[in-house]
């Protein structure tokens, strides 16, 4: 599983220069040259082997403990062990699971409440502000009282990652009704489109790139609070895994999740991204 | 709901006529009254291509809206074909200035959505659309989105969806106002063309006195504060009209003249 999801990092890394490179490559002159693709991922992988190598001189000389700051090679070679064992592979699919679940239910309401503050003004004088004041008090405030009602099972993670996913969506949801673009209500009302069509054809794609970008905010947050709350709670999952190296002083396990966390949050939000560029790509090109 | 598509011509004698009786409105801008249409009165035959020519405020492009059924008179009334003119139909095509294509569909699905509200097979409808995108010429760009369009380009669709449901009716507001002149000219003449195919009356706003002079049966004068009708010019020369014809180049200095005067 988490090899599958490393593999397609690499492959959405490069797949929007592909065409660029099949053009790149039939030129006769790009015959001693890289191709663009391969350019931009050597440029794209600096940083991250930079890290790696401050990182291994830290260790080298000794700046910390070695306790403290495990040697790459270890935590690779944690890594590597973790994969094989299948035990990386199952905390995060638990963990997937959760945020998939705590996103479906948390941003379909926030959806939800959003179309409707966005439609009617009076929901959105009255009942916003509440909603809203709600949503202001982070979701590790409300976890106390969530312990107390939803115990510390799996309802309470998701009920706190639907939480956190929710302000996003709505958010997304109502700017793009309150934004949405009015003058082709006009032409909705020339071609004498019904209530439906109106809505399907002209309201809906309108708003859709806000609800996206709605989404993947909810989805990076929702994330971040997911690791959170399985440290504080959880027999399972990757935050679980993670807590269980520190109480066991094995750094090169924390690091280890440390990056599998980085890497899965950035290629779904990454997958995110690609999606909604090809989804709405005229709202990226397009000035309304 | 319209009526069933028809793909033949429609009965051109009969569709298409227009009457404006008394038609009157005032604005209220910040305490302001503008009265952007006073007591204007016009009446058009069926199959003319009139033109509506004057300066900005002079209630040209609200005459067009209530012709649309877009915005209503404050008083008075417009009859076509007869009736009443209450809500927008599309029996009356219109095309705006900035061509106003839906910037998330293709080419092709912003004519055929036109189609939506019409009853009739998908095949035929389809037929239409392709037709359409023949005649004017955008064959081999079904697939463009809006942003991929040249300016030109994205006028001859909205004109094609304007067109598409048989409009014995077509409005243009200013429809080639943010062209180049080479590209203007080009579309005039296709403008030309499309109208003597489809034969239904077209009502065009412009600002530009030789596009109006060069298309039209008729131009209308109109003078702003309040909006009102100054004259009424009859086009007869033959087309193709030629800018450098004398009559052309008389009609044109007597129209600059008039709106030169204001």
């Amino acid at each position: 599983m988490s090899d599958v999801t490393f593999k397609t990092a690499g492959s959405i890394a490069a797949a929007p220069f592909e065409r660029a490179a099949g053009k790149a490559s039939s030129h006769p002159a790009a015959a001693f040259r890289l191709p663009r693709w391969a350019k931009l991922f050597l440029l794209g992988i600096v940083p991250p082997i930079a890290l790696l190598a401050l990182w291994s001189y830290a260790v080298h000389q000794e700046w910390l403990a070695e306790q403290i700051l495990p040697d790459p090679r270890l935590v690779y070679e944690t890594t590597l062990d973790l994969l094989v064992t299948g035990q990386l592979p199952a905390e995060l699919l638990v963990s997937l699971g959760r945020v998939a679940a705590g996103l479906a239910l948390g941003g379909g309401l926030g959806l939800f409440f959003g179309l409707g503050f966005g439609l009617f003004r009076t929901l959105d004088i009255y009942v916003a502000p509440t909603v809203r004041a709600i949503c202001l008090v982070p979701s590790l405030g409300w976890l106390p009282f969530f312990m107390l009602v939803f115990g510390i099972g799996e309802g309470l993670k998701i009920v706190l990652i639907a939480k956190t996913c929710f302000l996003p969506l709505m958010v997304g949801a109502y700017e793009g009704i309150r934004n949405r673009p009015r003058k082709y209500d006009d032409v909705s009302r020339a071609l004498e489109f019904s209530w439906f069509a109106r809505v399907r054809l002209v309201v809906w794609p309108s708003i859709l790139p806000s609800i996206l970008t709605g989404v993947r905010q909810a989805m990076s947050r929702g994330w971040k609070v997911l690791i959170l709350v399985e440290m504080i709670s959880s027999a399972a999952g990757l935050g679980y895994l993670m807590m269980w190296g520190r109480k066991a002083f094995q750094l090169d396990v924390v690091f280890a999740t440390m990056i599998v966390i980085g890497l899965v949050g950035w290629a779904l939000d990454h997958a995110l991204t690609r999606f909604q560029h090809r989804t709405t790509l005229w709202s990226f090109k397009a000035a309304v | 709901m319209a009526d069933a598509l028809t793909l033949s011509r429609p009965k051109a004698a009969q569709a298409g006529s227009v009457n404006i009786l008394d038609v009157s409105k005032t604005f209220h801008v910040d305490d302001r009254t503008v009265h952007a249409l006073d007591n204007v009165s016009l009446a058009i035959e069926p199959g003319e291509f009139i033109s509506i020519v004057g300066p900005s405020g002079c209630g040209k492009s609200t005459l067009l809206r209530f012709l649309a059924g877009l915005d209503l008179p404050d008083s008075g009334r417009i009859l076509v074909d007869g009736e009443r003119i209450d809500r927008p139909s599309l029996k009356r095509g219109i095309v705006f200035q900035d061509h106003r294509l839906l910037p998330w569909f293709d080419v092709e699905t912003n004519i055929a959505v036109s189609l939506h509200s019409v009853a009739g097979p998908e095949a035929e409808k389809r037929k239409r659309v392709q037709y359409l995108i023949d005649l004017v010429g955008l064959t081999g760009f079904e697939k463009a989105l809006p942003h991929e369009l040249s300016g030109g380009m994205s006028q001859r669709a909205a004109i094609a969806r304007g067109l598409a449901p048989r409009p014995p009716l077509m409005l243009l507001d200013e429809p080639l106002g943010a062209l180049d002149s080479l590209t203007r000219s080009h579309l005039q003449d296709e403008l030309l063309a499309i109208w003597e195919r489809e034969k239904s009356t077209v009502v065009m706003v412009t600002h530009d006195v030789e596009e109006a002079i060069y298309l039209s049966d008729r131009v209308v004068v109109m003078e702003p504060r309040p909006g009102r009708i100054a004259s009424i010019f009859d086009i007869t020369s033959e087309r193709p009209r030629h800018r450098d014809d004398a009559d052309f180049v008389a009609v044109r200095r007597e129209i600059t003249n008039l709106l030169a005067k204001r």
